[in-house]
C-alpha cells in the first residue's frame, strides 16, 4: 500500500542530488521502502542490493 | 595618751542609711557594687568636711571597719580633715579625736549623700555628682594664682 | 483525513451518541455548544480515548467515576456484561473509509462496574468496499499515520490549557514536534541504516586488506568518539539551557526583591558589633564610676589636703620636719631627771638646759612622722586632682563615642530591617541561593562546552584524515574496487540524507517561524504592541515587542494563548498533515477584538481542514457567532437529561 511522504523530502533531495540521478533515485526507494514498512524488519539484504544495483549504475530500482 | 581605738565607728541607727545607700541603683556608692565600707566611709567624710556637715555619734556605737584596713593615703586623708578642723596638727597626738572628726564627718556626709540620691531621678545622680566636682575643681582652679598651678 | 462521524455508546455522560460531520461547500466547521455540567470536555476524552487509551483531560469529578455511564450500570443485571465503545469515522483523501473502534467491556457486580478488557481495531474500507481489519501493532501505526501521539496535543487540545502545554514546550517538544510532522524520522532511519551498511562495506573491505582494516577500525573508533562528544555537547547544552531557563526564572522573582542573604548577614555582623561595643561601653563605664567615686573621695577634701600640704611644706622649711629631737625623750628626761642616753642624773642646769631645748620643739616627734607620712599621699592627690578633668573628659569622650558608633549601628539595622519587612527573607534567601547555584552550574558547563567543541574539531579533523587515508587504501586494492564504488556511493547518499535532513528542518521551522507570526498577528488585537514572532535554532518560542525585547513572559494568558493557536495552525498547514483539529473552551481567555480575530482566523482554516469546536455556552457570544454561524457546517447543543445522568444533544443546524 502506498503511504504519503511528505512532498518536501522528496524535492529536496531532488534538489541535492541534481548532478547524480543515482543517488538520488536510490534514497528516494529508501524512503518508500521505509514508510511502506512498519516496526522491525529485515531491512539489511534489501538495503545491500538496492546499493549494489545503483551503484554499479544499472538498477531500475525494483524492489 | 588615750588608746588608739582599732575600728572605725558609725552610729547604730545609721545602719538603715548604709542599707539605702547599698541599694543604690546607680550602683556608685553601693557595697554591693563593690565599694569596701572602708571606701564608702572615706566618701561620706568627703561629702560631709565639703558641705561643713558633722553630727557626732548620739546612739550606740557600730563598728564600721578595722583600723588595720587604712592605707597611708587614707589615713593622710582623716589627718588632713582633723588638722582643717581643728587648726592645728597637734591634733594628731590624740588618735582617737582624729578619728572621731572623721566619724562626725562621715555621718554628716552619709545622711547628704542619701538625701541626693534619692532626690536624683534615675540616671541623674552620676551626672549631678560629675557637674558638682567640676564646679568644685573649678573653683579650685580659679583659687590658685601661685603655688601649684591646676589644670596645667 | 477528516472525521465523518463520530459514535459513542456508554461513555461516560454519553449514553448513545452519534455524530455526523457532514461538509459545507466551502468551510468544514462544526460547533458544539454546551452549558456547564454538560461534559463537552469528555468529547475530546472520547477522542483520545479511542485513539490512545487515554483521557488526558479528566476533571477532577471524571475521575471519581467510572469510564461507562451511570444509567447503563444502573439498568444493568448483576453480573451481566456492559460495553463502552468510541467509534471515530474518518475519511481519507483517496476515499478510503478508516473506522476506529475501541470498545470496552465491565462486568456488573453489585451496581459496581468491573474491567473485562479492551479491544481496539481499525477497519479500512478501499472505494470497492474491500474491507482489511487491522489489529495490534498494525492498527496502532494506522493510528499513528492519522495523529501521532507525541504530538496530539497540537490536534485534539483543551483551549484553556493550551497555554500551559506551550509554556511547558521546551524547544525539545517543538522540535520533536516538527520532526514528527515533517517525517523527518523517515530520513533519520534511512540514514541510520545506511550508515551501519556503509560500516559493514568497510568491513568486508578489511577482510581483504590488514591496512585497510586497520584504518577502518581507527575511523570507527574516531566516529564513536564523536558520537560520544556530541551526546556529551547535547547533555551540557541542556544543563545550560535549563540553567538559563531557571536563572530568567529566579531573576524574575527577585526583581524588587531586596538581596536578603548579603542584607541579612550584614546585620548579623553589625549585631556582634553591637554587642562588642556594649561590653566595651559597659565596661568605661564602670570605668567612669570608679573614677568619679575616686575623686569623690579626694576633691571635696581640698581644702583639707590643700592646708596640710602647706603646713607640711612650713615645717619642713622650718626644719621641723624631719624631726631631729625627740621631744618625748626630752620629756621622759625633764621627768626622771636621768639622762636616758648616758644615764646620768640631771643637775639644775642640765634641767634647765633641756627645758630649754623642749622648748624649742613644738612639735612631737610622733605628730612629725605622721606628717611625713602625710607628705607623699598628699602629694599624689595633688597630681590626681591636677589631672581630674583630663581624665573624666577623656573617658566621657570614648564613652560618647562608642554611644555614636551604636547609634549608627541601630540605625543601620533599622534601615536593613525596613528593607526587609514584608519580604519572605527565607523564601528570597533560598531563591538567591539557587540563583547562585545555577548560575555555577551553566558557567561550569559553558566551560565544558568550549572543551566539548574543541575536542569534537580535533576529532572530526581526525576523521577527515582516516576517511582520506581510507580512500587512498581502497584504489590500491583491487580486490575491494568493488566495494570501493559501493561505498562511496553509500557514502554519499548517506551524506545527502544528512543534508536533506537539517535542509528540510530548517525549511520547516522559518515557515512554521513565518506562518505563527503571520498568524498570531491576525489573532491578536494589540497589533502594533509586537514586532516579531521568533523560533531559535533551540527551537525555542519567542514573542518580540515592538521596542525589541523578549516579552513571552509578560503578556497576557490570552495573547500566549493566541500565540500557541497560532504556533499549532502553523504546524498543521506547514506539516502537510490534513488531520482535523479539535479545540476544547478555545476562547475563555480572550476577550472583544480578539475573539472576533479567533472566529474569522478559524473559518479560513476551516476552508481546508476540518475544525470542530466545542464552546462553553458563554464562550459562544455575538462575536464568535458574528462569524461563525453562517459558515458552520453544523451546530449542536449538548443538553443534560432531566435525571442529569445523561448527556443529549441536539442539532441547531446542519449543512
Amino acid at each position: 500500500m502506498k503511504t504519503r511522504i511528505n512532498p518536501r523530502i522528496l524535492e529536496r533531495i531532488r534538489k541535492e542530488t541534481e548532478g547524480d540521478k543515482a543517488v538520488g533515485d536510490f534514497l528516494e526507494k529508501l524512503i518508500w521502502v521505509e514508510a511502506e514498512r512498519s516496526g522491525q524488519w529485515w531491512w539489511k539484504e534489501p538495503y545491500r542490493k538496492l546499493l549494489k544495483d545503483y551503484a554499479e549504475g544499472g538498477a531500475s530500482g525494483a524492489y | 595618751m588615750p588608746e588608739a581605738p582599732d575600728r572605725i565607728y558609725i552610729d547604730e541607727d545609721d545602719r538603715k542609711l548604709l542599707e539605702k545607700i547599698d541599694g543604690d541603683p546607680e550602683q556608685l556608692f553601693s557595697h554591693d557594687a563593690g565599694r569596701s565600707r572602708k571606701e564608702q566611709f572615706l566618701c561620706f567624710m568627703a561629702f560631709g568636711f565639703r558641705h561643713g556637715v558633722k553630727r557626732p555619734i548620739e546612739g550606740k556605737k557600730d563598728g564600721l571597719f578595722l583600723v588595720k584596713d587604712l592605707r597611708p593615703e587614707d589615713e593622710a586623708l582623716i589627718n588632713a580633715v582633723a588638722i582643717y578642723d581643728s587648726g592645728s596638727v597637734d591634733v594628731l597626738a590624740n588618735i582617737s579625736r582624729v578619728y572621731e572628726t572623721a566619724e562626725q564627718y562621715a555621718r554628716g556626709g552619709m545622711r547628704l549623700l542619701l538625701d541626693s540620691i534619692e532626690s536624683s531621678q534615675t540616671g541623674t545622680f552620676e551626672k549631678k555628682l560629675e557637674k558638682e566636682l567640676y564646679e568644685i575643681f573649678s573653683n579650685i582652679v580659679d583659687k590658685q594664682s601661685g603655688g601649684v598651678k591646676l589644670g596645667e | 483525513m477528516r472525521i465523518e462521524r463520530l459514535i459513542l455508546s456508554n461513555y461516560r455522560q454519553f449514553r448513545e451518541l452519534d455524530i455526523h460531520f457532514a461538509t459545507k461547500q466551502d468551510h468544514d466547521l462544526h460547533l458544539f455548544v454546551a452549558p456547564t455540567g454538560t461534559a463537552k470536555t469528555n468529547l475530546v476524552n472520547a477522542i483520545n480515548w479511542c485513539l490512545y487509551y487515554q483521557e488526558p483531560h479528566l476533571t477532577a469529578d471524571s475521575q471519581l467515576l467510572p469510564i461507562i455511564n451511570l444509567k447503563a450500570i444502573e439498568e444493568a443485571c448483576d453480573d451481566a456484561d456492559q460495553e463502552v465503545k468510541v467509534e471515530i469515522w474518518a475519511k481519507a483523501k483517496k476515499d478510503e473509509t478508516i473506522a476506529f473502534v475501541r470498545k470496552g467491556i465491565y462486568r456488573v457486580r453489585s451496581k459496581q462496574p468491573v474491567h473485562q478488557k479492551t479491544e481496539f481495531e481499525v477497519r479500512v474500507t478501499d472505494p470497492k468496499g474491500n474491507t482489511k481489519l487491522l489489529i495490534d501493532e498494525d492498527a496502532h501505526s494506522y493510528v499513528e499515520r492519522f495523529v501521532p501521539q507525541r504530538i496530539r496535543e497540537f490536534f485534539f487540545f483543551d483551549g484553556e490549557r493550551l497555554d500551559s502545554y506551550f509554556r511547558e514546550a521546551t524547544g525539545d517538544k517543538v522540535r520533536s514536534a516538527i520532526f514528527q510532522i515533517s517525517q523527518i524520522d523517515l530520513l533519520d532511519t534511512v540514514s541510520e541504516k545506511l550508515d551501519l551498511v556503509l560500516r559493514e562495506l568497510l568491513k568486508e573491505a578489511g577482510k581483504e586488506s590488514p591496512s585497510i582494516d586497520a584504518t577502518r577500525a581507527n575511523l570507527e573508533k574516531a566516529e564513536n568518539s564523536r558520537k560520544d562528544c556530541l551526546q556529551k555537547i547535547g547533555e551540557c547544552e541542556k544543563q545550560i539551557d535549563m540553567a538559563s531557563a531557571r536563572i530568567k526564572e529566579l531573576r524574575e522573582r527577585l526583581v524588587g526583591m531586596p538581596d536578603a542573604q548579603t542584607l541579612e548577614k550584614e546585620r548579623q555582623d553589625l549585631g556582634a558589633e553591637r554587642k562588642r561595643k556594649e561590653e566595651v561601653l559597659k565596661a568605661k563605664e564602670a570605668q567612669k564610676r570608679d573614677l568619679l567615686f575616686e575623686y569623690a573621695t579626694i576633691i571635696p577634701l581640698w581644702l583639707a589636703i590643700e592646708k596640710s600640704t602647706q603646713v607640711i611644706a612650713k615645717k619642713r622649711a622650718e626644719g621641723e620636719i624631719p624631726p631631729t629631737v625627740d621631744k618625748s625623750l626630752l620629756e621622759g628626761i625633764l621627768n626622771e631627771k636621768v639622762c636616758k642616753i648616758c644615764g646620768r642624773s640631771l643637775d639644775s642646769l642640765a634641767v634647765r638646759h633641756v627645758r630649754d631645748v623642749l622648748e624649742q620643739v613644738t612639735l612631737s616627734s610622733e605628730v612629725a612622722q605622721q606628717l611625713l607620712r602625710m607628705e607623699h599621699p598628699l602629694g599624689m592627690f595633688e597630681d590626681k586632682v591636677k589631672d581630674f578633668e583630663k581624665n573624666i573628659s577623656r573617658i566621657s569622650k570614648d564613652i560618647g563615642d562608642l554611644k555614636a558608633d551604636m547609634g549608627r549601628i541601630e540605625e543601620s539595622i533599622k534601615k536593613i530591617n525596613t528593607a526587609l519587612s514584608g519580604h519572605n527573607t527565607e523564601q528570597i534567601r533560598e531563591w538567591n541561593e539557587a540563583l547562585n547555584q545555577f548560575e555555577g552550574l551553566r558557567a561550569d558547563n559553558q566551560t565544558r562546552l568550549g572543551e566539548l567543541k574543541e575536542a569534537q574539531r580535533r576529532v572530526d579533523t581526525e576523521i577527515q584524515r582516516h576517511k582520506a587515508e581510507l580512500d587512498r587504501e581502497f584504489k590500491k586494492v583491487e580486490k575491494v574496487k568493488k566495494l570501493g564504488k559501493e561505498k562511496v556511493f553509500c557514502a554519499k547518499a548517506l551524506d545527502i540524507a544528512q543534508k536533506t535532513k537539517e535542509a528540510i528542518l530548517q525549511e520547516m521551522k522559518d515557515k512554521i517561524e513565518y506562518e505563527t507570526k503571520r498568524l498570531f498577528l491576525e489573532l491578536v488585537w494589540k497589533k502594533e504592541s509586537f514586532k516579531d514572532v521568533r523560533i531559535d535554532q533551540k527551537y525555542q518560542i519567542s514573542l518580540i515587542h515592538w521596542m525589541g525585547w523578549e516579552c513571552l513572559g509578560t503578556v497576557s494568558a490570552g495573547e500566549r494563548e493566541l500565540l500557541a493557536l497560532a504556533f499549532t495552525l502553523a504546524l498543521h498547514k506547514v506539516s502537510g498533515f490534513d488531520s482535523p483539529i479539535v479545540i476544547d473552551t478555545p476562547v475563555a481567555r480572550l476577550a472583544g477584538e480578539s475573539r472576533e480575530n479567533f472566529g474569522r482566523v478559524l473559518c479560513q482554516v476551516s476552508k481546508d481542514k476540518q475544525c470542530i469546536l466545542l464552546f462553553h455556552d458563554d464562550e459562544y457570544s455575538s462575536n464568535i457567532r458574528k462569524y461563525m454561524d453562517s459558515k458552520a457546517a453544523s451546530r449542536s447543543l449538548f443538553r443534560l437529561s432531566q435525571d442529569e445522568k445523561e448527556v443529549k444533544m441536539e442539532v441547531l443546524s446542519n449543512a
